[in-house]
């Protein structure tokens, strides 16, 4: 395997010269140079994905403005490295050098991820950039990046006689980036074989923007991106769009600056390519249609491939990137479809419209535009949809390009009825005014929660799920337009379900309150269940919302129905904390949940101390909470999810997974407002720079994820680490490595070691697989913890739970969580470095229902707390076990676990037994609350970790409740203790030693599957599963077939 | 400067105030007193010490490395010593914990009685075998 990272990082000083010499000044409206401490305040601009800062590169022509990342080395490995230090680089590209930034001059628009650029057939053929200059004219601004193309050596072509330039260039007043790259073959005798065009690549991970491709049935729909059949996803449109989906109703996007973001749209067209041949004459040849792989995960389009690299000639590639500020297709396919229009000879219309409601003149709807008649246009089928429109909050909608013909528009409102009108007549530079008939009406539910206390009852904060009952569906809030994912062989369509916002956190049919809230929905009889996380009751309710009356004079009298709910507090959680250290905002690149929804989905679910853990960005929440004022206590801390995302051979094939670290400072001038470079290094490279800046507690995040991500993201997967051999046999002593990269020879200049981190995600969401699966690594590594400290000493690492939540109802926020012990009950209060002291200690309970409370005592009285290193009087200990739940969570055993082996099961049939929880879990009854208090005596016989775990059987899968999955979807009730470590004389603690327990249960195959996997890499997963790969596919590993592309040249 | 002590006065002044400092400082002696004086014992009748420090993630524990110069001390000297230093490190650590392990295998070769006394383990197995 072919090295990743250019070799040598050749960054050459011509670049920042360049830019010196030539920036243009301060007053044209062409601006290319490098950020630096003196401009960054006035040129990085906003969005929930500007990630820009300090070294990087901007670009701007009053329109238009761009950030591409810089290229460079990372320099803190310079010193230690020299020429071989790996460079800095941005998610799924292996350098800098590609777009990370992409708006509208003023409006903090920025939602773009990334775009970089591959070559021929394969997004493995990457592009390793290594010098970068930028430079303006009285007419345009450009950026170029310059290196070499990888992936061609067994044509014979190594990447160093493929050198290449990518030019980034504004023109004008231009709307759109031109986009120029070019590769030379200076092979003397080989043929870059394959090597005909290149494909940009966009990471869409079906929570941002969703693609829109005019072909007959597409649109927002693509065929599912099977790994094992990439030729099903393959397409041929005539442009590409999609629009973000968060817009300046979302509210504070940027907590530093505290701004909003501004709606936007991205767009791509071809321009030209053409093969130079050696000596130049080449013609460009006109791109009219896009081609390659397109999916609501990812897309990667670019020319149709033109043949091979013959030696001496280039491949040129010119492409334009439309960006605009409505939050539609149209508003970058108005102009996309224009220049078609010029460039194809097509004449173009415009329509405009007004939407209403039965019940209201107001109606906010999506409108798709389905071409059914015309003139023939090529790459623009009949039949196929050609844009999307989306109203303002009046329901008008105007200025929407289309080309001549006849259309169908399709409108959808969430939770009215679909409405389709054909027969809309588009005639040349006309506006045609569509009549749309008045939209079915809504009806209104007014929800209130509150809890039940001794005098007046306080507000809550909650969530209420709304469930369709007697034939009435599920509500879809915020429904605007269907994206499905469509089955590349047999199957039903998987509908991604995709989230827009502006209207508070109600998603799909779920809303996030506090106190009260006012849902619109669909008349019909449904199921209310009021919830607000483990500690309280749930309410249920079954009502009938009715449509507003309508008078003989046209006045509209609604009918709201409304729901009080008063939830109990059942579980007592003393001088204790819940928290949750692993939580997405939309300013992650996988994630489009505002800010504010996001704090309130937190508050609704009862946590109280939020860590940010946004993937490679560092968030501060805490002017958001401030700035809600919740009754309820909630607080954060800042830190970040460092996201390895490349694969890193040798060493590290795979990524080396996600970790979170916290607390971190937030750096706004800098790139992701202070997340650190990770890629390309070693884990402990990363914990020296986490360090550097102050983070006093590290986490490595679900170590058993398989092929999640742009690579396979679980550091355990990832090193193989196999519990049953010791941390010093090969592969798992892989973990002891100090070296920098891997295999560099440089040792870790603070002395980490790869094992050096605090924290492990044993609960991540409420996945019982992935639970067992990480049980087993933990106690494989308490069973060899020895507190002597060397090298290849391992440390007690303290076990978590989180939820992991990246969208305000998919992933419920609060499951699973952990509690701190030992930091008070109130947030207000709350001392961060006691809470980090805590936590690091190990007095933490992780739990996603379950309340488990342990104290271990010894003959002489003296007691031991979770985390605690005891020494007992004699070996004769007792267990004082209390476990409490709320009506709704089940626990059908109680666990206690020694040395890695569960050693005491009860069960509701055992002596002393657990207790069943009440017969309806709506139940608002306190008397069930404890299901477990006991003493338990234990005879030791040598030095021992102990722990207590509560809920599902490890023998057996659990069953869902069907009425606890309408309150957390998914849910598995699990809960566990950090170990008390016993060490008997106080000689120090002898270490069990391996093996330790498999679970029956423990069957999960969910790891990363091979390059050379056959078949369709869907085959075998659970549902689960399934959902996580359609989420993550690892791109790198696309590579579009020879005989595909023969099939459909034209 | 009306009331300025002689310098030779203030030096003299300062010397004793630093001596008195020192001087209660050595008084109060802390981890690093004890780690010293446990590696010092070693000079005068070596048991076979290889390393001593405080554990890097339980500061109570103290970590004392021995290697094949255990064995070949007198289990009566190997008992003495031990239950030496436990006792000094508890001077400074009140609830120390005191762990004494072989140098390759990491084993533990003593463990103490509520007492405080030492008792030996038998000879480490092989170094490398994985605990069971």
């Amino acid at each position: 395997m072919p090295s990743l990272i250019p070799s040598p990082v050749r960054r050459i000083v011509w670049g920042a010269l360049v830019a010196t010499l030539a920036a243009a000044p301060a007053s044209s409206q062409f601006v290319a140079t490098q950020v630096d401490v003196a401009n960054a305040p006035t040129l990085l601009f906003g969005g929930s994905d500007a990630d820009g800062g300090i070294d990087d590169w901007y670009l701007t022509n009053g329109v238009i403005e761009l950030v591409v990342d810089d290229v460079a080395p990372q320099p803190d490995l310079v010193p230690l490295l020299g020429a071989a230090a790996p460079p800095k680089g941005h998610e799924a590209a292996i350098s800098g050098g590609s777009i990370i930034d992409l708006g509208l001059v003023g409006q903090d628009n920025d939602q773009l991820n990334q775009i970089f650029t591959v070559g021929g057939l394969s997004t493995s053929n990457f592009i390793a950039y290594d010098t970068i200059g930028a430079s303006t004219t009285a007419t345009s601004a450009s950026i170029t990046v310059s290196g070499v193309l990888q992936g061609f050596d067994a044509s014979g072509v190594p990447e160093t006689d493929l050198p290449l330039t990518t030019t980034y260039t504004l023109n004008g007043s231009d709307d759109f980036v031109t986009v120029h790259t070019v590769v030379t073959n200076l092979n003397p005798t080989n043929t870059a074989s394959l090597l005909g065009g290149f494909l940009d690549v966009f990471l869409w991970v079906s929570r941002g923007v969703t693609p829109f491709t005019p072909l007959t049935a597409r649109g927002f729909n693509h065929v599912e991106l099977d790994l094992g059949n990439p030729a099903s996803a393959l397409e041929l449109p005539v442009y590409m769009a999609g629009a973000g989906r968060l817009g300046p109703d979302d509210g504070v996007m940027d907590s530093v600056t505290g701004t909003a973001i501004g709606s936007v749209s991205y767009g791509v067209l071809g321009e030209s390519a053409f093969i130079d041949p050696a000596g130049g004459g080449g013609t460009p040849a006109a791109v009219n249609r896009l081609f390659g792989i397109n999916g609501q995960s990812v897309s990667a389009l670019g020319n149709f491939p033109i043949g091979s690299l013959a030696p001496g000639e280039s491949l040129h590639y010119t492409r334009r990137v439309y960006v605009a500020g409505d939050d539609d297709v149209a508003g970058v396919t108005n102009a996309m479809i224009s220049e078609l229009g010029a460039r194809l000879g097509f004449a173009t219309g415009t329509i405009s419209g007004d939407i209403d409601g039965i019940e209201s003149d107001d109606v906010r709807a999506s409108v798709i535009a389905t071409r059914t008649a015309g003139p023939a246009i090529a790459g623009l089928p009949l039949g196929a949809p050609v844009s999307q429109r989306r109203t303002d909050a009046s329901g008008g909608f105007g200025s929407w390009t289309l080309p001549v013909g006849t259309y169908s528009l399709e409108v959808r409102a969430p939770e009215r009825d679909v409405v389709t009108v054909g027969g809309v007549v588009v005639s040349a530079a006309t506006d045609t005014v569509a009549s749309i008939p008045d939209l079915s009406a809504l009806g209104a539910l007014v929800i209130e929660a509150r809890e039940r206390v001794q005098g007046p009852d306080p507000s809550l904060a909650a969530r209420a799920t709304i469930i369709g009952i007697d034939g009435t569906p599920d509500p879809r809030f915020q429904y605007e337009f269907e994206a499905l994912e469509l089955p590349a062989g047999a199957g039903a369509p998987n509908d991604t379900r995709p989230e827009t916002f502006g209207r508070g956190p109600h998603i799909g049919n779920v809303a996030y309150f506090e106190g009260a809230t006012t849902v619109d929905l669909r008349p019909g009889r449904y199921e209310v269940v009021v919830s607000r996380g483990l500690e309280y009751t749930v309410a249920r309710r079954r009502v009938t919302v009715r449509e507003p009356r309508i008078l003989s004079d046209g006045s509209v009298v609604p009918r709201p129905r409304r729901v009080r709910a008063r939830l109990r507090r059942m579980v007592d959680t003393p001088d204790a904390l819940s928290a949750d250290f692993h939580i997405h905002s939309g300013r992650s690149f996988d994630s489009s949940a505002p800010l504010e929804d996001r704090v309130l989905t937190f508050a609704g679910e009862g946590i109280e101390v939020m860590v940010s853990t946004d993937h490679d960005f560092v968030t501060d929440y805490a002017p958001i909470i401030s700035s809600l004022a919740l009754p309820v206590g909630i607080t954060s801390i800042v830190g970040e999810e460092v996201t390895g995302t490349n694969q890193n051979p040798p060493t590290f094939p795979d990524s080396v997974g996600h970790l979170n670290a916290w607390p971190l400072p937030v750096q706004p001038d800098e790139r992701y407002d202070g997340g650190i470079q990770d890629e390309f290094v070693a884990p402990n490279m990363i914990y020296s720079r986490l360090r550097a800046l102050g983070a006093q507690l590290i986490q490595y995040n679900h170590p058993r994820a398989g092929v999640s991500g742009i690579t396979s993201i679980g550091l355990f997967t990832n090193v193989g680490y196999d519990p049953d051999l010791p941390i010093t046999a090969a592969p798992n002593d892989l973990l002891l490595s100090t070296d920098v990269l891997g295999q560099s020879g440089v040792a870790n200049p603070d002395g980490f070691r790869n094992l050096d981190f605090d924290l492990m995600e044993i609960i991540n969401g409420t996945s019982f697989g992935s639970f067992l699966e990480v049980r087993r690594d933990w106690f494989s590594l308490l069973n060899q913890v020895d507190f002597l400290g060397g090298p290849s000493s391992v440390p007690f690492i303290v076990g978590t739970a989180v939820s992991d939540s990246h969208r305000l109802t998919l992933e419920t926020a609060g499951f699973g969580r952990s509690y701190v012990l030992g930091v008070g009950d109130d947030t207000a209060t709350l001392s961060e470095p006691t809470f980090h002291a805590q936590t690091g200690a190990g007095r933490l309970l992780a739990t996603t229902g379950p309340y488990v409370e342990l104290t271990l005592e010894d003959g002489s009285g003296a007691t031991a707390a979770l985390g605690d290193y005891f020494v007992p009087s004699s070996p004769d200990v007792t267990l004082h076990i209390k476990v409490q739940a709320a009506n709704w969570v089940q626990v059908p055993q109680v666990r206690i676990v020694q040395n890695g082996f569960t050693t005491h099961t009860f069960t509701t049939a055992s002596n002393p037994a657990v207790r069943l929880g009440p017969r309806f879990p709506w139940a608002g009854t306190q008397n069930r609350k404890i299901r477990f208090e006991e003493s338990i005596p234990i005879t030791l016989g040598a030095d021992t970790w102990l722990l207590v775990e509560a809920g599902e059987s490890i023998s057996v899968s659990p069953t869902p409740d069907p009425f606890v999955e309408k309150i957390v979807p998914g849910f598995n009730s699990l809960a566990f203790t950090n170990p008390i470590f016993v060490d008997l004389g106080g000689d120090g603690f002898t270490p069990p030693g391996l093996p330790v327990e498999v679970p029956g249960a423990l069957s999960r195959s969910l790891v990363a599957r091979s390059s050379a996997s056959t078949g369709s890499w869907f085959d075998g997963l659970t549902a689960e599963e399934q959902e996580e790969l359609r989420d993550h596919l690892p791109v790198h590993l696309i590579a579009i077939p020879q005989a595909a592309v023969e099939a459909l040249r034209p | 400067m009306k009331h300025a002590l002689p310098l030779a006065a203030a030096a003299l002044l300062g010397s004793v105030l630093l001596g008195a400092a020192v001087a209660a400082g050595a008084h109060s002696p802390g981890p690093g007193d004890a780690i010293a004086e446990i590696r010092g014992g070693e000079a005068h009748e070596p048991v076979g010490l290889r390393a001593v420090a405080r554990s890097p993630e339980l500061p109570r524990m103290l970590v004392v490395r021995v290697g094949p110069g255990w064995e070949s001390a007198s289990a009566a000297r190997r008992r003495e010593v031990a239950t030496r230093w436990r006792a000094t490190w508890r001077r400074v650590e009140p609830n120390g914990i005191v762990a004494v392990v072989d140098d390759e295998s990491l084993e533990s070769r003593v463990s103490y009685d509520r007492q405080g006394r030492a008792h030996l383990k038998d000879p480490p197995r092989v170094a490398g075998s994985v605990r069971e």
